[in-house]
This record gives structure tokens, sequence and C-alpha cells, in this order.
């Protein structure tokens, strides 16, 4: 009981201390890339900036717009935090395993997915124009990824034949990794991973050039730090599930005998798909509503139904 | 072909490969508070009265700049010095309206205002972006020791 509390905590606390450095990094990365250097200014190298923007955030006036469904509009932020803690809470790291679950994959794709309320919420709430156009981009964004996902995940657990994170991860230890087996399915997931968190090129919802701000256009101070700290940890908890369910999880060398080393593997295979989406964020533009549908539906539902049956075939030679 | 290229993202790929590779080229940035591009030799900057080696100014208030002045940011008071000749009050330039274009120092037929290249003067007042005599023919020193570094 006890321990299951402290990992809980570990994981809850890794969050949150988890996304400063995230969005330094994140400015960092994007920077070099179009050979800025980023921030620079507040401590060597600017890495007290996280610092310095929470600082700021909370000094800021908070502002509730006139005609704003007041208690939406304040529940729309937390229930994105809310909602993205409550998926990693179930994502085991390594050893640390807060909330042993048979069913974890489904929770953390039932929480993700819910995660989504929020933007519409805000949109509906802000009484805005842009404000709820992003909601209900959000929405349609909504019914365009989560087939795709929900049917590429399904193929992986056809083939895993279990929902539980840690059985995935053994299914893997002897097996080889789960990317060998489901090259479409992984690529999938990972582009409607990247729709999820509605990170570029899929970052409709939010627009900067488009929506003014998209849904959190009214937003200012904490609650506009509360959208972004949901994003970002929906994003560490899908690279978590992506690098658990295609890239052996904590399974590595020596991860055996030394459990930490394993949490450590797992982290940095999660960094990776972190560092992932900053990346395709400084290459590729926005994509237009109909493109971003139309790539969805007509190209990887069928492909991910596709999936399923070879899933199956494997699954009957391999499982 | 073209659906080969689509299936295997080739072209996204190419795209994520250059910005990897920009990743680890040095940046371009100039960390400007910190760092300053020195201004180019002709740069139009705020102005100043030039002085003539005994300490005298060399404007005689003859108005020509003002004249010529596009947006009206040039004016001045004088009086009948003591040889006879005008002498200035004040002279006043407008930095809210100054354009940079120059036409004043164009105009002028002894050489006397000039521009300097100071490009950072934001002030927090608005009273002090006009610049009187005396701050002209600050700047006016300024400008040529300025002058003679760059020689
Ligand atoms: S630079 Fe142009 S606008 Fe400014 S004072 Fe001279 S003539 Fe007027
Ligand atoms: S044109 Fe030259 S000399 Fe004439 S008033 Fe202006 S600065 Fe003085």
């Amino acid at each position: 009981m006890i321990e299951h509390f402290l990992s809980l905590l570990f994981i809850v606390g890794l969050m949150l201390v988890a996304v400063p450095p995230i969005t330094y990094l994140e400015r960092k990365v994007l920077g070099h890339m179009q050979q800025r250097s980023g921030p620079m200014v507040v401590g060597p190298h600017g890495v007290l900036q996280p610092i310095a923007d929470a600082i700021k955030l909370i000094f800021k006036e908070d502002v509730i717009p006139r005609g704003a469904d007041k208690l939406l509009f304040v529940f729309a932020p937390s229930f994105s935090v809310f909602a993205a803690l409550l998926a990693a809470s179930v994502v085991p790291i390594g050893f640390i395993n807060a909330v042993p679950m048979k069913s974890g994959l489904l929770f953390v794709m039932a929480m993700s997915a819910i995660s989504i309320y929020a933007f519409f919420l805000a949109g509906y709430s802000s009484n805005d124009k842009y404000s709820f156009l992003a909601g209900m981009r959000a929405a349609a964004q909504v019914l365009g990824y989560e087939l795709p996902m929900g049917f590429a995940l399904m193929a992986v657990v056809i083939l895993f034949g279990s929902f539980d994170f840690n059985e995935i991860v053994k299914w893997q230890q002897t097996h080889g990794w789960g990317i060998f087996y489901q090259p479409i399915a992984f690529v999938i997931f990972l582009i409607m991973m990247v729709a999820e968190v509605c990170r570029p090129p899929f970052d409709l919802p939010e627009g900067e050039s488009e929506l003014v701000g998209g849904f959190h256009t009214e937003y200012s101070g904490m609650r506009f730090a509360a959208f972004f700290f949901g994003e970002y940890i929906n994003i560490i908890v899908l690279s978590l599930v992506v690098s658990l369910l295609f890239f052996g999880g904590w399974s590595g060398p020596l991860a055996d005998k030394h459990p930490v080393l394993g949490v450590l593997y797992h982290l940095l295979k999660a960094g990776f798909f972190i560092f992932l989406t900053f990346w395709l964020r400084a290459t590729f533009p926005r994509y237009r509503f109909d493109q971003m549908l139309n790539i969805m539906w007509k190209i990887f539902l069928p492909l991910s139904i596709l999936n399923i049956f070879i899933a199956a075939v494997e699954a009957l030679f391999v499982g | 072909m073209s659906l080969l290229k689509k299936a295997t993202f080739t072209d996204l790929l190419k795209g994520m490969k250059i910005t990897l590779k920009t990743m680890f080229k040095p940046t371009v940035t100039v960390h400007y508070p910190f760092e300053k591009v020195p201004p180019r030799k002709r740069f139009r900057g705020i102005h100043a009265l030039k002085l003539n080696p005994d300490g005298s100014y060399r404007c005689e208030a003859c108005y020509l700049c003002a004249e010529m002045c596009p947006s009206n940011v040039i004016d001045m008071e004088m009086t009948e010095g003591k040889d006879g000749k005008k002498e200035l009050v004040d002279f006043t330039v407008d930095l809210t309206r100054c354009l940079f274009c120059g036409l004043c120092v164009e105009a002028c037929p002894r050489d006397a205002i000039v521009m300097t290249d100071i490009y950072e003067f934001s002030q927090y007042s608005i009273d002090k972006l006009i610049l009187h005599k005396e701050d002209l023919l600050e700047l006016g020193r300024y400008y040529q020791k300025r002058q003679r570094e760059r020689k």
C-alpha cells in the first residue's frame, strides 16, 4: 500500500517537476533548429527562464470575460491537468507502478481522450468567437484521430494479448520490441499522438496565426499555465506509452538486475519522443483542417483497420 | 513512385533532416542588449549640431533645415548677437515626429546639422524626446569624437 502511495507521489511529482524544464528545452530546441539561440538572459543560457515565466504567470491578473460561463471557464483548465495526471498515474515507469491496472492501456487512452474536453469546454465557455471556433476544431479533431489511434492500439493489443503494461513489457522481453512486429501501428500511433496533444503540425485548436490563441484566447495567469501543464503532461505520458508499447519500456541491458537502470532506460526512450514532438514542431507547418481530416479518415483509418489483420496473423504465429 | 514516396514519408523525413542539421549549426543571433551590430557608416540616427574648433557652434540660424523638414521637426529661436550676427537662443528637434530622412542635413549650407549613429533613444517621458540646443551641442561633441575615431 505504502509502496503504491510513494510511487504515485513520485509519478505525480515527476510530471509536475518535469514540465518547466521541458518548456525550456523545447524553446532551446526550437530556437537552435531555426538558428536562434532561444532563451539566454535569465541565468546561464537562460536555464532559469521557466522560473521567471512561472513568476510572471502567477502575478498576472486573472481575467474572466463578461458573458463567460463562469463555472466551466474556471473548471476547464483544471480539468486539463486533472485528466493528464490521472492518465499519468497508471503508467508504470520501470518498477515504479502506482496503480497496477489490468486495463492500464485502455485507461490511459480514455483519460488522454477526455483531456481534449478541456479544450472544448474552454472554447465553449469563454464567450469568444475564436475560442469557440477552436473548441469546434478540437471536437472535430477528436473524431479524426481517435479512431485510427484506437484501431492501431487494437492491433497492438491483439499481438500482446493484454492491456496490462507490465504484461506488454514482459511479452516484449521474450519476443523482442513491438516496433519490429507492428511498424504500421507505431507510425499511426505516433502521428495520432501528436494530434492528440494538439502539437504542430496538428495544432489546429491552438492555431495562433488563425485563431489568436485558440481555446486559450481568453485565459490568463495560472489558468493559462494550467492548460500547458496539461498539454505537456499529456506529451510525457504518451511518450512513456509509446516507448512501452513499441520499444520495450524499461527492458534493456542489465535492467533485470538493476531496476533503477530500467527506469532510466524508460525515461530516455520517452525523452526521445518528447524531443520528436519539438522536432516536428520546428519542421512542419500546420495542416489545413480538411487536409487533416483527409489524412486521418482516408489514409490512416483504412490502414489501421488493415493492420489489425496483420496483427492477427502475427499473433497466430508468434503469440 | 510518388505513392511510394508518400508511404515512406520521404519528403517529410528530408525536412526533418534539415532541421536536425540546423540544430547543430552555430546560431546567428546577436544578443542585442549585450551585443550590438555596429551601425553603418552613413547610418542616420539622432541629430547633432557640429561645433567649430574654438567651441562655438556652426549653425547660423538660416532656417533652411526647418524649411526643408517634411514633418516640421525643427524649430529655433534667435536674437541678434553683439556683432550683428544671428545667434541661437534655442534649437529644438522634436524626435517624436522625425522620420530620419536626412533632408535637414542635406539642406544645411554650413554643414552644421548632422546625424549621429545613435539609435537607442527610447525615453519614459515624451518631453525628453525633444532635444534642445545644449543637448544637440553635446551630441555634436560626441559626433566629432566618433568621426575622429573612425578615421
Ligand atoms: S531627418 Fe527629416 S524629418 Fe528629421 S528633422 Fe531632418 S528633415 Fe526633418
Ligand atoms: S540649415 Fe544649418 S545653418 Fe541653417 S539653421 Fe539649420 S542647422 Fe543652422
